[in-house]
């Protein structure tokens, strides 16, 4: 349906119609501007890099066919090569473990038995705390890049792994490993903070 | 060989059925469907996922974390973007210009590009500036006496600019002239008119009384009050009464 919506937008603004220019940007602002939040921990990035993303989008719109795929996919595309560079470019401002790092070190640290009678209160307690959302965002920001990336396009902007794998340029069976490998990452990187906030 | 590996053997590979036990990296592969998709899954796979996640020692917790790591990113929020993200970005794309070797938008309509080109234009130092100089040109105009209207027939019939270029030059030339031509009356009206008060003013004569003429007595030069100046006998009072006198009569030049 939004698809739709927007591939007739993109046709009229293909056609000269400003308007509908407008109109894309009104329906396409929120979740790009989601997308670079969750992605850099940073709401002064998230809006400069919107920003980019859209003006990105207004020199190249003429570039894209609109029979050959979704414009969200396409969008979601623009938006994570912007996310890249710009992550590679702060790189050395952020300090990102990565995932066998955090394996192996969990795997030095805590036995499978240990694991298994880990039983953490539910995520269900802590719903409508914003104190939470602040600790899951940080842990999100934590993983590394390609885990991230993943696990937003899937569980935060809720895209099919189809289109995950076009975005990301990677089959789909890897889509579905980054994915599980991101939300059993985040979940150990959060029960260990919750661990560290409890010892004190 | 790892348990994992072990308990990879135990099923007999291909896709997962009810009575096979799949292995450890079927169950991976698994693993994001069973928590995204339940439906994709069939009854049989579903079956053996869910028995080989309670047998494996390994990817009976993976899927514990898999699900509660889906619960913690399910509890995040969307967030509000700012107010003026949409304005920003409409005046951001309005002045950005296309990259090199992709058509922009505004090749294919002039609309889209005017619109565009008429944001850039309406920055307030330009709209300023424009004003400025439209208030400078109408000015001009006023003042030279050119009217809009008559630009606007120029404009629209252009054989009657020079038309209307000679009716202005020809009004111009005659209100000077007439100007010129009033100017030379005035002063022959002004010129008889002196001529003819000197013929009827009778001549002056010399019998008028002589001023007297100042008497050219030495005066103090520093004295400025205009009033004669005196010698005041300072050795008398105001009375007369003599307060002083000089006992040397060799002094005589001195009358007190």
């Amino acid at each position: 349906m939004e698809d739709q919506q927007t591939g007739t937008l993109v046709r009229k603004c293909l056609a000269g119609d400003a308007a509908a220019w407008e109109g894309i940007v009104r329906l396409h602002q929120r979740r790009i501007y989601n997308l670079c939040y969750r992605f850099t921990n940073s709401a002064d990035d998230a809006q400069d890099l919107t920003q980019d993303v859209f003006i990105r989008v207004y020199r190249t719109l003429g570039s894209y066919d609109v029979d050959k795929g979704a414009f969200t996919t396409w969008l979601t595309t623009l938006t994570r090569n912007l996310l890249v560079d710009h992550f590679r470019r702060s790189r050395q401002d952020r300090v990102t473990d990565s995932i066998d790092a955090g394996l192996r070190e969990e795997e030095d640290s805590l036995s499978i038995s240990d694991r298994l009678e880990d039983r953490k209160p539910s995520p269900d307690d802590h719903l409508a705390s914003k104190e939470t959302q602040k600790m899951v965002q940080g842990a999100l920001a934590r993983l590394s890049p390609d885990l991230r990336e993943a696990v937003i396009l899937r569980d935060i902007q809720d895209m099919d792994y189809r289109e995950i794998a076009t975005t990301l340029r990677v089959p789909e069976g890897t889509v579905k490993s980054r994915i599980n490998r991101g939300r059993m990452e985040l979940a150990r990187l959060l029960s260990r903070n919750k661990r560290q906030v409890s010892s004190k | 060989m790892t348990d994992k590996d072990k308990i990879g053997q135990k099923g007999k590979g291909g896709k997962p059925s009810g009575d096979v036990e799949i292995q450890c990296s079927q169950f991976e592969a698994l693993l994001a469907d069973a928590l995204d998709h339940a439906d994709v899954l069939t009854v049989e796979s579903r079956t053996a996922f869910d028995a080989h996640a309670g047998s494996c020692a390994i990817c009976g917790p993976m899927l514990a974390e898999a699900r509660e790591g889906l619960r913690w990113l399910e509890t995040l929020e969307e967030v509000e973007p700012p107010r003026n993200l949409v304005h920003n970005i409409l005046a951001a794309t309005s002045l950005a210009a296309p990259e090199p070797g992709v058509q922009p938008m505004a090749v294919h309509s002039g609309r889209f590009g005017f619109r565009a080109f008429t944001a850039g234009l309406l920055r307030s130092r330009f709209v300023t500036s424009f004003c400025m100089a439209f208030f400078s040109l109408s000015v001009t105009l006023s003042v030279a006496g050119v009217r809009l209207p008559d630009l606007a027939n120029a404009v629209s019939h252009p054989g009657a600019v020079r038309k209307a270029f000679l009716l202005q030059y020809t009004q111009v030339e005659s209100s000077v002239l007439r100007y010129y031509e009033n100017m030379r009356l005035v002063y022959e009206v002004e010129s008889r008119v002196k001529a003819l008060r000197k013929a009827t003013t009778p001549p002056e004569t010399n019998d008028q009384p002589e001023q007297p003429k100042k008497k050219n007595s030495p005066t103090n030069p520093n004295d400025t009050s205009g009033s004669p100046e005196t010698h005041p006998d300072y050795s008398k009072g105001w009375d007369g009464s003599v307060i002083a006198e000089s006992t040397n009569m060799k002094h005589k030049g001195v009358q007190l």
